[in-house]
Parts: C-alpha cells; structure tokens; sequence
C-alpha cells in the first residue's frame, strides 16, 4: 500500500518537492545576503546589546538607528516571504488535502481499490499516515530554515521573533498537518473535489485567524511593565497607557493637566526625561501590556498543540466516518 | 474435429443446438467412431456460453450412447453411433415423398409443409419430455 | 455448503430513500448467474453490500457465509469485483495495475494476467486510459481474475462495448469459469447478452427480488397460452398469471404452471429468457405473491 500511495502521488511529490525547493533556495540566498548586511551594517555588533526598546519617547542611540535602519531595509522583502511561506500551508490544504480522498469518490476509483483485498480503513490509515510523516519531515526542515533565515531580524526588530511567529518555531508544523486533516475530511465527507477545496480554503483561514488574533494573545496572562523600560523581543499587545500608582487608567487630558501645570513652574530643564520623572513623582506611570521574550517558546508549544490536537481530532473523525461508510 | 456455431435465432436452446450438430454430424460421417469431440474449455471460449451447457449437452450424448467420456482423456464418438444405413433412410424417405404428394393435392404450399412439420416435431417432442 | 451468495432479509436505505427493501435470496456456488433488472432496481446497492463497500440498514448479508462487513480480510480476497463503467486509474500503465494489485491481494498470479493481456495484444506499458474500451474491459476482467477469487461479481461489464469486445470478454470470461468452477454474478439491462452464459437468473426491480432460479427449470415452469376472450375468465383470478395482455379477440397470458396443465383450450408456447423477465418487470409492484421457491431441475452430479 505504500508503494501504491506514491505511485499514485508521484506527480504531486514531484510538484511539491519543487516548490519546497525553490522556496528552500530563495531562503537561503536572501539569508545569506540579509547576513552579510548584518555584519556589514554594523547591526550585529549592536545588536546583543540592544537595551529598552524604542518607546514612546525615543532615546535615539546610534544603536537603535542602525538597527532600525537595518530592519527596515529588509522590510519589503520579509514581508514578501512571510506571505508566501504563510500561503504554503493552505496550498498543502487546498491542492493537495482536498483531492486527495474527493478525487477517489469523484472518480469512482476507490472502488477498484477497496476489491484489492485491502480494506477502507486500511487504505485510508496507511494514505494518511504516509502524508502526516512527509508533512512533518518538510515542514519541520523548511521550518528550521525559516529560523535561521530570519535570525538576524529577530535581533533587530522591535517584537524580535514574535514578528514571525506563524513561520518559525513549531507552529507552522502544527498549521501543515492541521491543513492536511481539514483537506482530507473535506474530501472524504463532500466527496467532490471542488467543494471540499473551497471549504478547506474557507475553514483553514478562519480558524487561523480566529486563533491567531483573538486565542494566541491570551494563551497567558499578559505581563503588565513600565512601557519606557519594554525589552526588546517583547510583543506587544496593547498601545501604551498611563496609569496611577493603584493600576487605574489615567487619561490622556488629566497627564496633559499635569504636564501644563509642570510647565507652568516653569523648570530649569523641560524635556521627555524630566517630564516621565515629574510624572513619576506624582504616581503616574506609562505602561503596556505586553508578552515578555521569554514566552515565545511556550507560546509556540501552545500553539502548535492546539494545531496538533485540532488535527488529531479531524484525522480521528476522517476514520471513523470511513468506517461508519464502509 | 467439429467446430460448433451457434444459432441465436432458431429458438432451439443452445444445449440443444450442440446436441444436433453432434448427431448430424455422425449421421453424414464427419464424425466416425473414435473421433474426439472439443473438451468444453474449447467450445466454451471460441462460443463465449456457460460450460454447464457443454456438459449437459454431452451428457445427453452420453445417455443416448452416441458418445463416452473418458476422465483425464476427453469425449470420444462410440463404436455404437453410426451413421444411419443409407436402406433406411431410403425406406423412411420413400413414405415422405408420399406424405408430401398428399400434403400438395390438399393444396399446402411449402411453407404450410414445413409448419405443419415443425409443430408435429415440437409436440411429440413435448410428449416425450425432452428438453 | 454455504451458499455463495445469500441475503436475508436485506434492506438498504439512503437517507430516505430505499434501495433494497426486505431481499431474500440464496444463490448456490458454481452458477453464471444473470441479475437483471431496470436501473435504479438496487443492482449495484446488492454488490456494493456484498463486497462490503456499504452497510446494511437491516438484515444480513453473506458470502460463502462470511459477512463482508465483520469480515472483511476473509471476504476480499475471495470475491472479484468490477464496478460499473470499470472505474481504474487511467493515469497508470498497464503494468503499474499489475504491481497494484499484486502488492494488495494475498493470492496473485501476474503470470497467468500477462499471458492473457498479451495473448489479446493489449501493450502493457500503456496508460490505460488510452486504451480502447474494449481493451481496457480486457484489462479490468484480468485483474480481477488474477486474484484467483472464489466468486466474481461484475455490475454491468458490458456496457459501452462494441458487440466484439463484448464477445471477446464473454470468452474470457467463460474460458476462466471453465477453467476454474468459478461463481459468478453479471449484472446488466440487456438480456440477450446473458441469455447464452448464464444458467441461473435474479430478477430485482423495485429493491425486491421478483424471481430467482435455475433459468432451465424456470423457463421449464412457465408458458405463454393463447386463447379466446371467452377463455379468459378461467385464469381470471389465478394467481400464476404472471402477465396477460387483451384484444377484443384474442388474449395473451404469461403464466407459471404449478404442476397441473392450465385449464381451457389454449395454445401453449414455450417462454424465452427475455421475454420472462420482461413479464416479471412488467407486474405491477407489491404483487409477490407469485414470488417462487428456487426452481431446480434434478440436477446429474
């Protein structure tokens, strides 16, 4: 069975494999060109030593311009990568997940093949189960290429490694076997190729939008810090705010009172610094909630399980609707 | 050897067809005693019919002691079956002639002949419990 | 022994529609068995079942007394099939089927599938969806056979065939049944195709089985008499009457005699195959009541 599985998905290894390629080959020579202008640059000699993030009034050292400079040099370019690596997944979904089980219904071969002395359940578990393991070598391999690709900006950009959270780490792992689970539900309930792909496409997204934007930001309680004093590599969740020394909001008119009635003493010097310390000295603090450098790890974990645990879940229901079928 | 074919539109059945051709052919002396007749895997694929027919319709050449079949060997023509002595024939064809004078003068045509004879063959086949 | 085909009170519904409603039917090893019936009869529903493709919605059914739904690794690899249209890989050579089926079947003999494919001058290195129909109905009844199966079951073989192909396929076909005492079951709508291969007969329509036996001894039970209108009134409420058609002069009646020779002065005609079925397609539903016990000559063994 497993020899009949690739000599059936011969043509799409084949496609499959070349795209990888390309993307693979893309990774790697805008990695090393990207690399090189972080040594050059001198961004990578500021970077480890890159202290409080710039907040909402900027220090300007020459570290954090080089920095920033660099960051958005590559800008365009990560942004195009991101986009196209965040695509592969439902590509994986839609054009390979869907038809995969749809075609043999549509087509009516699974007739021939079931009269092969195999059974449904058989065929089913060893097609899946030779797709799961290609899946999880690929994505993990071109996952571990994303990360080194993308190493020098997580040194330079303000959210470090949380910029790229959906390329990196363990989750888009999570998303392709995720994506391959809806793909061949899809296909094996709707039993027509194009429908099923449409829903994959449709389901993929919102439950990755779903998560990404209302789940992920409260996987943990987010830490609450003085926004001035923010690492870098943090993300951040909120826009800044001040606050009294109990945790309440103050708003924008009340600091501006008191920074009108500071001026109005008219102080030897009068700018941000002096101010944030006038500021301090009546209680009243800015702060930012925020997920500190620390939890990108752990959020990846969460992630991932979550993708994992939805995709066990879809693969489960695949079997046991094969068998209620069959 | 003989080669049987088939006719779709006779109405005969096809055991019976086979049953015929085998007669007929002892009776002209395409068959003579001794001569083997095509095991059924031969008939069956150049005839595309089910091999129970061929073995029914030998079986019934068996009965009737126009054939034996020897297992491992084949179905072979018997001594017994002869072609029919040409006296008899001219005897039983002497009286058909006459029958055929009386069926004309009647005012039959040679179709009404051929009705009145097929029918005759059918009932007292029918009687006998042929079939 | 086990018959090779049986169902017991089998019935299958989809959603809400039936297909198969309460079926009984037992049909002995070693027959060419003709099912017929119109499209939409459950003729592919009853072969789906038997291979285990789907579930029964009530009753059971059995091949060579196992249950292809509990069983099915003892079921398979005795039972050929080949589906409606012969739904194969057409992206795939010949040969690439070959190695397919020879990987899935514990029994398999490749030889004797490409001595037979080679013998029709079938190229094996060819995709087999360029090949003719004909050639790719050769290419599907190889498989299928290669598999050594106690029992094939074949929904509508010859469909879409030109009459050499399908000759050339009934060849093959008998020449393996000859070979092999195979069990087999044909279904189709046309029933000249089967009239001179088949040697047993189940007729399905509307989910039910209208009939099912021996085609010698049914064809041997049932006569078509011609009589005068007066004559009618003597059958009028015998339940035997399978099919009857009127004129003002003359009235027609396909019946099954039950042992005793009708009564009346009519003309009796020996019943085609086609014509039978044609009968027992035409009752009006619900009318079982002549439903028959399988009718079996004694048999010479």
């Amino acid at each position: 069975m497993i020899w009949v599985t690739w000599a059936q998905h011969r043509r799409e290894a084949l496609v499959s494999g070349i795209i990888l390629s390309v993307a693979a080959a893309l990774l790697v020579i805008t990695g090393l060109i990207i690399l090189a202008d972080f040594k050059s640059s001198g961004a990578a000699n500021c970077a480890p030593a890159a202290g409080p993030a710039v907040g909402v009034f900027a220090s300007g050292t020459s570290c954090e311009q080089v920095l920033g400079a660099f960051f958005s040099r590559w800008l365009t370019l990560t942004g195009a990568a991101w986009l196209a690596l965040m695509t592969l997944p439902v590509l994986l979904g839609v054009f390979i997940a869907a038809p995969l089980l749809s075609r043999e219904f549509e087509q009516r071969t699974y007739l021939f093949a079931w009269s092969q002395s195999i059974t449904s359940l058989r065929w089913a578990v060893v097609k899946l189960g030779l797709f799961v393991a290609v899946v999880l070598v690929s994505a993990a391999a071109l996952t571990v290429l994303v990360m080194w690709w993308h190493s020098p900006l997580d040194l330079a950009g303000h959210d470090g490694p949380w910029a790229a959270f959906d390329i990196q780490g363990l989750a888009p792992i999570g998303y392709a076997v995720f994506a391959l689970s809806l793909g061949t539900l899809a296909g094996l309930v709707i039993r027509r190729t194009i429908p099923a792909m449409a829903l994959t496409l449709f389901v993929f997204v919102a439950v990755r939008i779903l998560i990404g934007a209302l789940v992920r930001p409260h996987f943990m309680t987010a830490v609450t810090g003085s926004a001035p004093d923010l690492k870098q590599g943090s993300w951040v969740l909120s826009a800044s705010y001040y606050a009294d020394a109990q945790g309440h909001h103050v708003s924008l008119e009340q600091v501006n009172q008191m920074v009108s009635v500071y001026a109005s003493t008219a102080p030897t010097t009068f700018n941000g610094s002096a101010v944030m310390d006038y500021l301090h000295r009546q209680g009243i603090s800015l702060l930012t909630d925020y997920q500190p450098l620390d939890r990108f790890w752990p959020f990846q974990l969460i992630e991932a399980a979550l993708f994992f645990g939805l995709a066990v879940s879809l693969f489960a229901a695949s079997l046991w609707w094969l068998q209620r079928r069959a | 050897m003989i080669e049987f074919h088939l006719d779709r539109m006779s109405g005969i059945t096809t055991y019976w067809q086979l049953v015929q051709q085998v007669q007929h052919a002892i009776r002209v002396g395409r068959l003579k005693a001794g001569d083997q007749l095509p095991t059924a895997r031969e008939v069956v694929a150049r005839l595309a019919i089910n091999p129970n027919t061929v073995l029914k319709a030998y079986r019934e050449l068996e009965r009737a002691g126009l054939v034996v079949s020897r297992p491992g060997q084949g179905t072979f023509v018997t001594d017994a079956a002869h072609a029919m002595p040409v006296t008899t024939h001219a005897a039983l064809r002497r009286s058909l002639e006459r029958w055929i004078r009386s069926a004309r003068e009647a005012g039959l045509d040679n179709e009404s002949i051929r009705a009145i004879v097929s029918t005759t063959l059918q009932e007292s086949e029918d009687k006998v419990g042929i079939a | 022994m086990s018959a090779a085909l049986e169902a017991i009170a089998l019935t299958k519904r989809y959603g809400t529609t039936p297909a198969l409603t309460k079926c009984d039917l037992r049909i002995p090893a070693g027959h060419v068995v003709a099912l017929v019936g119109p499209n939409g009869a459950g003729k592919t529903t009853l072969l789906h079942l038997a291979m285990g493709f789907l579930n029964p919605t009530a009753g059971d059914i059995k091949v060579f007394g196992w249950s292809p739904q509990a069983q099915p690794t003892i079921v398979l690899p005795r039972v050929g099939f080949l589906a409606q249209d012969r739904p194969l890989y057409r992206r795939f050579k010949v040969r690439d089927l070959l190695e397919f089926g020879r990987r899935l079947n514990p029994r398999w003999d490749g030889e004797l599938a490409r001595l037979r494919l080679e013998r029709l001058a079938i190229p094996l290195h060819r995709p087999v969806g360029k090949l003719s129909g004909g050639q790719e109905a050769q290419v599907a009844l190889a498989l299928t056979l290669a598999k050594k199966p106690d029992m094939l079951l074949l929904d509508e073989p010859l469909s879409n065939l030109d009459p050499l192909a399908r000759r050339e396929f009934m060849q093959v076909l008998m020449d393996a049944v000859a070979e092999e005492g195979l069990t087999v079951v044909l279904s189709s709508h046309i029933i000249a195709d089967l009239e001179r291969t088949c040697d047993y007969l189940v007729i399905l329509a509307q989910g039910q089985v209208q009939l099912a036996g021996e085609i010698e001894g049914l064809l041997d039970s049932h006569r078509t008499l011609v009589g005068g209108p007066s004559d009618r009134a003597l059958l009028e409420h015998d339940t035997s009457v399978i099919h009857s058609s009127h004129t003002p002069r003359q009235t027609t009646m396909l019946v099954k005699l039950n042992g005793r020779p009708a009564a009346g002065q009519w003309e009796e005609h020996h019943v085609g195959l086609e014509e039978l079925v044609l009968a027992y397609l035409s009752r009006p539903s619900g009318d079982s009541s002549t439903k028959p016990e399988p009718v079996e000559p004694a048999k010479l063994q």
